[in-house]
């Protein structure tokens, strides 16, 4: 590991890549307090102006996006009241009610202190079992590779709030999409009707944007802006914590930093679920729950310590397995893999040094976020009040200009467009986001080991045979079906009681 | 009986995964159960279009769940705005190229937006060509990347 130091360093401390870095950092903040905006959506938004860097750039610009806008996202749930991104919902129940107190400045440090601690401990974490991990990765064969993608779908689809048929059909849409072009092993054209543009494929860049960024921006747009609330600016004073504070909070910190981090590990979760169940463990252990939802500091520390630690968690099997944790490591892998960079356990052998530079570009990340936010803590209301009618066509244009970039090809301007009219159709049916995110992403992967897996073995039955990826594929299918059991578990319990009485 | 979002959600996916489901019986490699080959995939979203596409027409029809409106008429005309002035901004640009086309469709776009809000228009002027050159400097010097030159010029 230590042998690597001197690249990561001579990469970190070059000038190019230190402005690379702060810019990073500040646009993902932005980004992740806005509401409406994400840092997933500037990874996104931003990945194709890398594509001509050299690797060790385009990594330390890519990651200072996410961390910023991880970072950033509590600003808006306790300003405003609105999460500026699913990682930070548990974050609004607390948070706004301390600001309402006139606690802003008490409220935000937290929340930078806490994101501060989940991102830069995690990420030490990361650096050290990754390699670990990727040991025992060798061991994998395509099964378990195939059952690991299979989990990391169905997880999500699990966790898919309101309705499982939603997230299955998003996730549908994804493993389609991703299959236009020609298919590995076999070359077989498919739903390509003779056009050369979609010969190779879709395209993360044009398929993803289009989807999310382009559409989410005109649908918002057609709804109307709403105003935001006001902000008390005047309570933002000092730092607002002190050290005691913080030692009452230790027992909570370790816990939601161990949920984060467990959670950001589990293949296709991550953030997202992490900040809810860190929250609703802090709730249940307090000897004052009732004071959750008023303006407790232990549920601000709880849900930023958890989705801040689940980086660090869902870095280990991007690293180590080639499996993101989540939406955003399934973007970066596919970014990596523009570079030349093949995550999975034999990143080690050949590319140590740049898996290396992400664990300590992250930890570099943290300390640059936390400085940024304790200095310009008082800039934060003003953050929030950037006009949407001038934020939004500027995006739409960049939206616009990476689909060129992405191939030199207006062709793909045009195909963009085409995608953002099949996201406001998947807005108006209310399909979730993240199926898809990771079915298209993990498709090739999914089908690459699969068909390899029949090409050793000829059956299906070696997938349930083999320890490992039997017990996977059946938790994946578990989870599939994960609703209906917990319907059919709930009316067993209805009717035992009924029994009883 | 009003249709419900979800009821055409669920018979979009449902004819989607019909059509998808003809064109997969096309393929040269056909699905063995030794080596499912390149049909599996798209056989598996035609599986998922048709059964989700079903099981959310049922639960929309069944269910006595009450649906928010997605957009009102107005926010359906800002919808296809847009989408159109999208649309000729990329037509512009494979004419004109960024530098020309992109002033223009900016103002468009934040005129469009601003409705409603407290804008002035030379605000939005100036907004739409210094962001314009702004992203043509980052673009072309920093990132070195080349940006749509349009075949007018």
């Amino acid at each position: 590991m230590f042998e690597h130091l001197p690249y990561v360093i001579g990469q970190i401390a070059q000038p190019y890549n230190i402005v690379l870095l702060l810019v990073g950092n500040l646009v993902g903040i932005i980004f992740g307090a806005i509401p409406g905006l994400s840092g997933t959506l500037a990874v996104m938004l931003f990945m194709p102006m890398t594509f001509t860097m050299q690797a060790g750039s385009a990594i330390i610009f890519l990651l200072s996006l996410w961390i910023g806008g991880c970072s950033g996202a509590f600003i808006g749930s306790v300003l405003l009241g609105i999460p500026g991104s699913a990682s930070a919902v548990a974050t609004c129940w607390d948070g706004h009610p301390m600001a309402q107190k006139g606690q802003s400045g008490k409220a935000l440090a937290i929340g930078m202190v806490a994101s501060f601690t989940g991102t830069f401990f995690s990420s030490i974490f990361g650096a050290l079992l990754s390699e670990k991990v990727a040991d025992i990765a060798f061991m994998l064969g395509p099964w378990e590779y195939f059952a690991l993608c299979f989990i990391a779908i169905t997880m999500v689809l699990a966790i898919s709030k309101g309705n499982m048929f939603k997230g299955l059909a998003s996730a549908a849409i994804g493993i389609f999409l991703a299959t236009v072009g020609y298919s590995p092993i076999d070359a077989e054209p498919r739903f390509v009707f003779g056009n050369i543009h979609i010969m190779g494929g879709l395209g993360m860049t044009v398929v993803l944007i289009g989807i999310f960024a382009v559409s989410h921006m005109i649908v918002e747009q057609a709804k109307g802006f709403k105003q935001l609330p006001k902000v008390d600016t005047k309570s933002i004073r000092g730092f607002g914590i002190s050290l005691k504070e913080m030692k009452e909070q230790a027992g909570n910190i370790l816990r939601s930093f161990a949920i984060g981090l467990g959670i950001g590990f589990l293949p296709g979760m991550g953030s997202g679920l992490s900040n809810l169940v860190a929250y609703s463990s802090a709730r249940n252990v307090s000897r004052e729950p009732e004071t959750f939802g008023t303006g407790n500091p232990a549920g601000i520390w709880a849900p930023e310590v958890a989705n801040n630690a689940a980086i660090g968690g869902a870095m280990i099997p991007m690293a180590a397995l080639g499996i993101p944790g989540d939406a955003t490591t399934a973007l970066l892998i596919g970014a990596l893999t523009i570079h030349g960079l093949e995550m999975g356990p034999m990143v080690f052998r050949n590319s140590g040094h740049i898996v290396y530079l992400m664990f300590a570009v992250v930890i570099v990340c943290a300390i640059v976020v936390l400085l940024m936010q304790t200095v310009g803590m008082r800039l934060f209301p003003h953050v929030l009040k950037v006009p949407y009618h001038y934020m939004y066509p500027a995006l739409l244009v960049i939206s616009l200009l990476n689909g060129y970039i992405d191939s030199n090809s207006i062709y793909k301007c045009g195909m963009m467009i085409l995608f953002a009219v099949v996201g406001v159709a998947m807005s108006f049916g209310g399909l979730p986001t993240s199926p898809l995110i990771l079915a298209f992403i993990l498709e090739p992967i999914l089908e690459l080991n699969m068909l390899k897996a029949f090409q050793y073995t000829g059956t299906v039955t070696t997938f349930f045979t083999r320890p490992i990826s039997g017990i996977l594929c059946l938790l994946g299918i578990l989870s599939i079906f994960s609703p209906a059991i917990r319907i059919l578990w709930n009316r067993i319990k209805k009717m035992s009681a009924k029994s009883a009485n | 009986m009003k249709v419900k979002r979800d009821q055409l959600t669920g018979a979009a996916l449902f004819l989607l995964g019909i059509v998808i489901a003809i064109l997969v019986s096309q393929f040269r490699i056909g699905f063995k159960p030794g080596y499912p080959g390149p049909m599996l995939f798209p056989l598996i979203s035609v599986f998922g279009f048709i059964v989700c596409g079903a099981g959310i027409f049922l639960q929309s029809t069944f269910g006595k769940k009450e649906e928010e409106v997605f957009l009102l008429k107005e926010g359906w005309l800002r919808l296809g705005i847009s989408f159109v002035i999208l649309t000729v901004y990329v037509f512009a640009l494979s004419v004109a190229g960024f530098l020309i086309a992109t002033p223009f469709a900016l103002f468009a776009i934040s005129t469009m937006y601003a409705k409603g809000q407290t804008s002035q228009r030379k605000y939005r002027i100036i907004f739409s060509i210094g962001f314009t050159l702004l992203v043509y400097v980052i673009y072309e010097f920093a990132f070195g990347l080349r940006l749509p030159g349009g075949i007018l010029f």
